[in-house]
């Protein structure tokens, strides 16, 4: 069965000093730090595109964790970033930048914060389906791209980051059905309009702390689980305040719900990832619940478990 | 319909990180008491659990106090 062998990230040098950007706006540390949840907004450098950071992530996973480039037979790429317009398609000119032989399929999908949860069910099904037997999964969304530096409400939570995971037959994490959702109407409040990034942070927060709970709970329903019988959750890093308000809703485990986004900020289908790459090889973990949540409005939940 | 009393029980669970004083002040604005816009945040969301009300975003500014907050509840229970 396919599943997730390892993770790599890439996290660009360059950042943005969050309490200092704070202070501008009149915002205090305490705020930054214990609302926002990050000190440092990480930015990729004016000469990296999206598939630079594609390729980055990528090339970690090669050297890092024992993928062959020449392996790799399908590409996918989650962002709403692209290079360019988006025409060709990022994962079409990371592939280049690779240097993928061409029995790769390789394609984006257009997801912000629920793309990794999505792209790990859609990557998986390919493969069942087509027999292709090393696929990676990228994210890489750079929202430096599009945010408006005098926007209080968005130059304080995001950042730019990339992750690559590596899905095959021979891995260590088995991946759950995932349940998806999307409410389409609540889309204004959360998208880029003249090119740069419009967020309602009051709805945006709503959707999250309302939506989201209810589908964590029902994920665990569906396995027949317990709140206690996930060992972690690692949910969208949207904001400190986001990830306490959904973590209240589980009060047994609220110490399990991770908050690891101080040296990036939102990074949007990246956080998910990020937290998991530090993560997978801890022994004391057999199970991980998987969270993303944002643009669309969508959000998607699934649970992953070590193989025995 | 919640009570005053309800109401500040609620606050107090809404996950704030300053110390509010109890009773809290019901005519003080939020503001006044130390709790910025992502603790009213979280106050919405609190009332919308408890009494599946929804407020709307004009109605946000107005609601600046537990008194106000009381009262638009109570008008939209009636």
């Amino acid at each position: 069965m396919i599943g997730i062998k390892s993770i790599a990230t890439f996290v660009p040098d360059g950042a943005i000093d969050n309490i200092a950007q704070g202070e501008r706006f009149g915002e205090s540390a305490d705020f930054i730090r214990n609302k926002i949840g990050a000190r440092r907004l990480a930015r990729k450098g004016d000469d990296q595109d999206t598939s630079d950071l594609v390729r980055a992530a990528v090339v970690r996973l090669t050297e890092q964790e024992g993928l062959a480039a020449e392996d790799i037979d399908a590409l996918i790429v989650v962002t709403q970033n692209p290079d360019e317009s988006g025409l060709p398609h990022t994962a079409a000119v990371a592939h280049a930048k690779l240097g993928l032989g061409q029995d790769v399929a390789a394609f984006d999908v257009s997801l912000g914060c629920s793309g990794y949860v999505y792209g790990l069910s859609i990557l998986k099904g390919l493969m069942d389906e087509t027999g292709l037997r090393n696929g990676v999964l990228v994210t890489a969304d750079p929202y430096s791209k599009v945010i408006d530096p005098g926007d209080r409400v968005t130059s304080l939570l995001f950042g730019d980051a990339a992750s690559a995971t590596w899905l095959c037959e021979d891995a260590v994490w088995d991946i759950g059905k995932p349940l998806l959702a999307t409410d389409g109407t609540g889309g204004d409040h959360l998208m880029v309009a003249n090119g740069l990034l419009k967020m309602n942070g009051r709805q945006v927060f709503n959707f999250a702390a309302l939506r989201v709970p209810p589908q964590i709970q029902a994920a665990l329903e569906r396995e027949g689980l317990e709140p206690t019988d996930v060992d972690l959750y690692c949910i969208h890093q949207g904001s400190a305040a986001i990830v306490d308000a959904i973590a209240r809703r589980f009060p047994v485990v609220k110490d399990r719900f991770v908050l690891d986004m101080d040296g990036t900020g939102n990074t949007v289908s990246s956080t998910v990832p990020l937290l998991l790459a530090s993560r997978l090889n801890d022994p004391g973990l057999q199970r991980i619940l998987i969270s993303g949540f944002g643009v669309g409005l969508s959000w998607a939940t699934s649970i992953i478990s070590k193989r025995t | 319909m919640l009570s005053k009393a309800q109401l500040e029980e609620l606050i107090l669970g809404a996950g704030l990180v300053v110390e509010l004083e109890s009773p809290i002040p019901t005519d003080r604005e939020f503001s006044d008491l130390g709790l910025d816009s992502l603790d009213v945040y979280n106050i919405f969301v609190e009332v919308e659990v408890q009494t599946s009300i929804e407020i709307p975003d004009s109605e946000i500014a107005n609601l600046n106090t537990i008194d106000n907050l009381h009262a638009y509840l109570a008008a939209q229970d009636s």
